[in-house]
C-alpha cells in the first residue's frame, strides 16, 4: 500500500481551487498529493523534484501556458500522466495543441 | 451649445449694456449684413445707372445743338437784328436805348429752346448761353456786349480792331461793307471750332414812298439800305461753357437724394428675403446638427434647391449617416467588449471559487462516514466559498446595471457611485472635486461612465490598498485623475480589451477629450482624462 499510492502533482494559478482539489484528493486512500504549483514555471520545476505519477494541469496560466508546461513535462518524465484541467473544451485550437501533446484526452 | 446659451443668459441678466450688446449681435447676424449689403449694391447700381443716362442726356442734349454758322446767322437775322434795329436806325444811333435794352433782356430768354424735360427739370437754352455778342455801330465802335461782362467799361464806345477776335477780320470787313452772303461772314477758329462772325444791321429808306414799311425786310429793290451797325458773335469754347452746369448739378443732387431712398428700401427689402431665405435654411442645417450632436439622427435635413446649400445638406445627411452606422458599430463592439469583460471577470473569479466548493463538497462528502470532524471542517470551507461566490455576484450585477444618472448631474452620481463602490470594496478611497463648471449631458455621461470603468478595473485586477479619484475643472478644461497602488500592469503586455482600456479610450474621444494610461508592475496605475470646454461648445 504505502509503495503504491498515486502522486499527484497540483496545478492551477488559483489559490482556491488547488484547496479544493488537495481536499478532495486528499480524501482519497490512493492518491496524494506531492505538491502544487501556480505557474508553468512552477509546475515544470515541482515536476522535476517529484516526478509524480499524475500532473493535474490548468491550461491557462500567466506567465507559461499549461500547454508548453506539459510538453516540458512530459519530454523529461514521459511517465508522468496528465490530466488537464480547462473549461476550453470547446476550443478546437486549445484541443489540437493538447492532442499533439498528450496521448489522452478525458 | 448648451454652455454658450447659459453665458448667454448670464449676460443678459447682470450686463447693464445687454441691449447694445444684443443690437450689436442681432446686426452682426448674417441676414442684417445681407440686408445691408444688398442694400448698398443697390444704391450703387441705381446711381451708375442714373450717372449713364445723365451722361447719354447730356450727349444727346450737345448734340442736338444746331451749332451751323448758316443757321447762327440766319437766326440771328430774323430773331436779333430786328430787336435792335430801330435803335441802330436813328441818327446817331440811340447807344442808350441799345444799351437800355439788352440790359432788360440780359437775364430772360432772348430766344430759348426747352431742351428736355425730366421731372422737374427744364434745361432752357438761350442763346447767351452759347454765343458772345458785341454791337458795333458802323464805324466799329463798340457799344455793348452780352453778356455785358465780357468787355471792359473802357472798351465801351471805343472802336475795336479788326483782330479783336480771332478770325474776326474778313467777316467784321465783310459785314461792313454791307456783304450779305453768309459764307463771307463768318469764320471757323481753331482750337475748339469755334464761330465768330458778323451781321451786318440795316436801315432801310424807302426810295418809293408808296411802298409799305411791312415788307422791310425782304431785299426789296426799291427799297434802299444804309449800313448802321454790326452784331459780331462767337461762340464759346466748350459744352460747359455753355451747359448750365449748376442747375443740372441741383437736379442731378436732387434726384440722387430720392433715387437713394427708393434704392435703399428696395434693397432693404430684397436683401431681407433672400436673407431670411437663406439664414432659414442655414438654421435648419444647424438645427440638424445640433440634433445630431446630441445624438439623435432620427433628424435628416430636407433638401430645396439644388445650389451649395443643397449640396452641403446632402453631404451632411450622407455624414450623419455613416456617423450613426459608425455609432451604433462603437455600441455594439463596446457591448461585446463589455460582455467579454463580464464574462473573464466572472471565469477568474467565480467560476474557480464554484468549482473549488464543488472540490471541497466532494471532500466531506468522502469524509463524511469516517472523519466527521475533517468532513465539517471542508463543509466550513466549502460555505464560505459560496458565501464568496454570492458576494462577487452581487457586485458583479450591481455593476452590469445601466448607469443611473437622470436628474442627479455628474457629481451626485459620482458620490453615490463612490459611496457603493466602498461599501463593496475594502480599499480606501479618496475622493476630491475641485471648481465647478456645467457640462453637456453627453460629456457627463462619458465621464461618469470612465470613472466606472476604472474603478471595476481596479477593484478586480489592481490588488490596491489606496485609490485616489480627482476631478479638477479648471478654467479651460475638465481634468480627471484615477491613481492606485496596486499591482499595475505592462501596458504592452495588457489586452486592452480585457481591462476595458480600449472603450476607455473611445470614450473619452466621442466626448472630445483624451485618455492616458500611466501603469508599471508593481507601481500602480494612474488614469488621466482631460476634456477641453471649447470642444463641448463646438
Amino acid at each position: 500500500m504505502i509503495s503504491r499510492r498515486i502522486t499527484v502533482l497540483l496545478v492551477d494559478d488559483h489559490e482556491v481551487v488547488r484547496q479544493g482539489l488537495r481536499a478532495y484528493l486528499d480524501a482519497q486512500p490512493d492518491l496524494v498529493v506531492v505538491g502544487e504549483a501556480s505557474s508553468g514555471d512552477e509546475a515544470v520545476e515541482a515536476a522535476t523534484e517529484f516526478l509524480p505519477d499524475v500532473m493535474l494541469l490548468d491550461l491557462v496560466m500567466s506567465g507559461m501556458g499549461g500547454v508548453e508546461a506539459a510538453r516540458r513535462v512530459k519530454s523529461f518524465t514521459p511517465r508522468t500522466q496528465i490530466v488537464v484541467l480547462t473549461s476550453y473544451h470547446q476550443d478546437e485550437f486549445i484541443f489540437l495543441q493538447c492532442k499533439r501533446v498528450l496521448y489522452r484526452i478525458y | 451649445m448648451k454652455i454658450r446659451k447659459a453665458e448667454r443668459l448670464e449676460f443678459t441678466s447682470t450686463d447693464k449694456n445687454s441691449f447694445f450688446r444684443q443690437l450689436r449681435l442681432s446686426l452682426q447676424s448674417l441676414r442684417w449684413r445681407m440686408t445691408l449689403s444688398y442694400s448698398l449694391v443697390t444704391v450703387a447700381a441705381l446711381l451708375v445707372v442714373e450717372l449713364i443716362v445723365m451722361v447719354l442726356l447730356l450727349n444727346y442734349f450737345i448734340s442736338t445743338i444746331d451749332m451751323t454758322p448758316e443757321n447762327l446767322i440766319t437766326n440771328l437775322r430774323v430773331e436779333w437784328i430786328p430787336q435792335v434795329q430801330q435803335y441802330f436806325s436813328e441818327d446817331p444811333p440811340d447807344v442808350e436805348g441799345v444799351r437800355a435794352y439788352l440790359e432788360d433782356v440780359k437775364g430772360s430768354a432772348i430766344r430759348s429752346q426747352p431742351l428736355f424735360i425730366l421731372g422737374d427739370l427744364q434745361l432752357e437754352m438761350k442763346a447767351q448761353d452759347f454765343l458772345n455778342f458785341y454791337y458795333l455801330l458802323d464805324d466799329r465802335t463798340l457799344v455793348d456786349a452780352v453778356p455785358h461782362d465780357i468787355v471792359s467799361e473802357e472798351e465801351l464806345d471805343t472802336r475795336i480792331s479788326f483782330d479783336y477776335l480771332p478770325g474776326l477780320e474778313e467777316p467784321l470787313k465783310a459785314a461792313l461793307s454791307g456783304v450779305e452772303d453768309q459764307n463771307l461772314l463768318y469764320e471757323t477758329v481753331e482750337p475748339g471750332n469755334r464761330i465768330t462772325g458778323a451781321v451786318p444791321v440795316f436801315r432801310f429808306e424807302p426810295r418809293n414812298f408808296d411802298s409799305l414799311d411791312l415788307e422791310a425786310n425782304e431785299p426789296v429793290m426799291d427799297v434802299e439800305r444804309k449800313l448802321v451797325g454790326v452784331i459780331v458773335f462767337t461762340t464759346k469754347r466748350f459744352p460747359w461753357e455753355y451747359i448750365p452746369i449748376g442747375e443740372m448739378m441741383v437736379y442731378i443732387g436732387r434726384s440722387l437724394l430720392i433715387f437713394t431712398f427708393f434704392a435703399g428700401i428696395f434693397g432693404s427689402i430684397f436683401g431681407m428675403i433672400t436673407a431670411s431665405n437663406l439664414t432659414k435654411r442655414l438654421s435648419r442645417l444647424s438645427q440638424a446638427a445640433h440634433d445630431w450632436s446630441r445624438g439623435d439622427f432620427s433628424v435628416s435635413i430636407q433638401k430645396t434647391k439644388d445650389d451649395e446649400i443643397g449640396q452641403l445638406a446632402r453631404d451632411l445627411n450622407k455624414m450623419a449617416d455613416q456617423l450613426e452606422s459608425l455609432l451604433d458599430r462603437r455600441q455594439e463592439i463596446s457591448v461585446l467588449e463589455e460582455r467579454n469583460r463580464l464574462a473573464r471577470d466572472l471565469h477568474d473569479s467565480v467560476k474557480q471559487q464554484a468549482f473549488a466548493a464543488s472540490a471541497q463538497l466532494a471532500a466531506a462528502k468522502t469524509h463524511f462516514e469516517h472523519d466527521p470532524d475533517e468532513a465539517f471542517f471542508h463543509l466550513q470551507e466549502a460555505e464560505q466559498l459560496i458565501e464568496k461566490v454570492r458576494q462577487e455576484l452581487t457586485a458583479l450585477i450591481k455593476e452590469m446595471r445601466p448607469i443611473e444618472m437622470k436628474g442627479k448631474g455628474l457629481l451626485p452620481a459620482v458620490e453615490d457611485f463612490v459611496n457603493d463602490w466602498k461599501r463593496r470594496n475594502p480599499m480606501n478611497l479618496q475622493a476630491q472635486i475641485q471648481g465647478k463648471h456645467s457640462l453637456p449631458l453627453e460629456i457627463e455621461k462619458g465621464v461618469f461612465r470612465i470613472i466606472q470603468e476604472a474603478l471595476a478595473n481596479i477593484s478586480w485586477h489592481s490588488q490596491a490598498e489606496n485609490v485616489k479619484l480627482m476631478i479638477d475643472f479648471q478654467p479651460d478644461f475638465l481634468s480627471l485623475v484615477i491613481k492606485d497602488d496596486g499591482k499595475g500592469f505592462l501596458l504592452s503586455e495588457s489586452s486592452k480589451s480585457t481591462l476595458g482600456l480600449q472603450s476607455m479610450h473611445e470614450r473619452a474621444v466621442l466626448i472630445g477629450g483624451e485618455l492616458v494610461i500611466n501603469s508599471q508592475p508593481g507601481q500602480g496605475t494612474e488614469i488621466i482624462l482631460t476634456v477641453p470646454y471649447r470642444m463641448m461648445e463646438i
